[in-house]
């Protein structure tokens, strides 16, 4: 998979003010204010999302999810880092300035 | 001036609304006021080319209709109606009982589906799904089986997940009348042009509020395939809520999509969610009660 990475492992993403989440039996529902769409989070993104709840960088995301999950750091940056740019695309996670 | 109880609220109304329970004399404040009066159109151009437009603000809504009125409403109190020449009464009241009554329960903060809410023991089921799905003659289904119905088309609920009851009347087109055998003699039509009727509910109008237990999303399946009931699940429940919200479209201007979005995710895990899917050439109306009502026995 490509990914057309424009940020680095170091960037830090933070949650948009305006990405408005409830938890649904487990399942992450997240509404775009800006955008007046709204969606569920797979696993991955329901994982990423609850860490962020402090500002993080790609290479922190992963440190602590490798350690909650058996995967490689590999494959789990290639998923965390689709998740972010599908994230900052919807415009519920920015890049700290 | 005229009294009524609608939604539990007390109404204080310029014109007659025969449609409406009427209310006690003794009610002397109002919870909302209903004026005839002149309505200054809204800002920017919404207003001049008298056609239907709306404009929506936190603190204020306006709609018009060509050849009704424009409405205008304010602080989920008041609701001024500013008459169209040649306009005539039921559509006044069509517009008024929909629209800027919806408009007025997003003000008061309750989250309005768009469906019919029938008693069942002592909670109530709602029936949602897009336009000509068939919730009306749905509703007037559960009648026909002795049921009764709290709120028809605009079904406004509270925090704690609560139905409130409405108007004692449905609103019922001609074929589905038809349909159930019902006669529309002697009925008013909602509206001259339409083929729709005010059906009066009398004693099978339920006017307490009850919590809301089930909600029935009516859609159409594949030809030939026979009528179920499925369980919705997960944050698919979620979605059902928000599209049969009552006038989704109004909210964005209203600035009321956060507040929506709770009340939605809220709702959705209170309550049972299940979608009736049935075949293309339309379902016995009584069949479809049947199996609403078993699966909520279940």
């Amino acid at each position: 998979m490509k990914s057309d990475q424009n940020f680095c492992g170091s960037t830090i993403f933070l949650r948009s003010p305006d990405a408005l989440h409830a938890d649904l039996e487990g399942e992450t529902v997240m509404m775009s204010i800006e955008r007046g769409e709204y969606f569920g989070l797979n696993s991955v993104g329901s994982r990423v999302w609850a860490q962020l709840e402090a500002p993080q960088s790609l290479d922190q995301l992963c440190s602590a999810l490798t350690a909650e999950y058996a995967v490689d750091d590999a494959q789990c940056r290639e998923e965390v880092s689709a998740f972010l740019q599908e994230m900052l695309r919807l415009g519920i996670v920015s890049v700290q300035a | 001036m005229y009294c009524y109880r609608l939604y539990q609220l007390t109404i204080h109304s310029d014109i007659e609304l025969p449609e409406l329970l009427v209310g006690s004399a003794d009610d002397v404040s109002a919870d909302v006021l209903i004026r005839l009066g002149t309505v200054a159109p809204p800002p920017g151009d919404a207003g001049d080319d008298g056609e239907d437009g709306l404009w929506a603000a936190p603190d204020r809504f306006w709609f018009s209709v060509a050849g009704v009125a424009s409405y205008d409403v304010t602080g989920g109190h008041t609701i001024t109606i500013d008459a169209a020449v040649g306009s005539d009464a039921a559509s006044i009241r069509l517009f008024l009982l929909g629209s800027a009554i919806g408009a007025l329960l997003f003000q008061r903060g309750y989250l309005v589906l768009h469906g019919n809410a029938i008693r069942v023991g002592e909670a109530c089921l709602v029936c949602v799904g897009d336009s000509g799905i068939g919730k009306s003659t749905l509703a007037a289904a559960f009648l026909q089986a002795g049921y009764s119905i709290l709120a028809d088309d605009v079904v406004p609920v509270t925090a704690d997940g609560t139905a409130m009851p409405g108007m004692p009347r449905i609103k019922l087109w001609q074929d589905a009348a038809d349909r159930l055998g019902l006669s529309t003699a002697g009925l008013q039509r909602i509206r001259p042009e339409m083929d729709k009727y005010n059906v009066p509910l009398a004693e099978h109008f339920c006017d307490q509020p009850l919590p809301l237990r089930w909600l029935y999303l009516l859609q159409q399946g594949e030809a030939g395939a026979a009528t179920r009931v499925e369980e919705v699940t997960g944050l698919e429940r979620f979605r059902v809520l928000c599209d049969n919200t009552y006038r989704l479209y109004f909210l964005r201007g209203m600035g009321l999509q956060e507040r929506h979005f709770r009340q939605c995710a809220d709702l959705a895990g209170r309550i049972r969610v299940k979608k009736i899917t049935r075949p293309p050439e339309g379902a016995e109306p009584g069949d479809l009660v049947r199996l609403i009502l078993q699966d909520a026995a279940d």
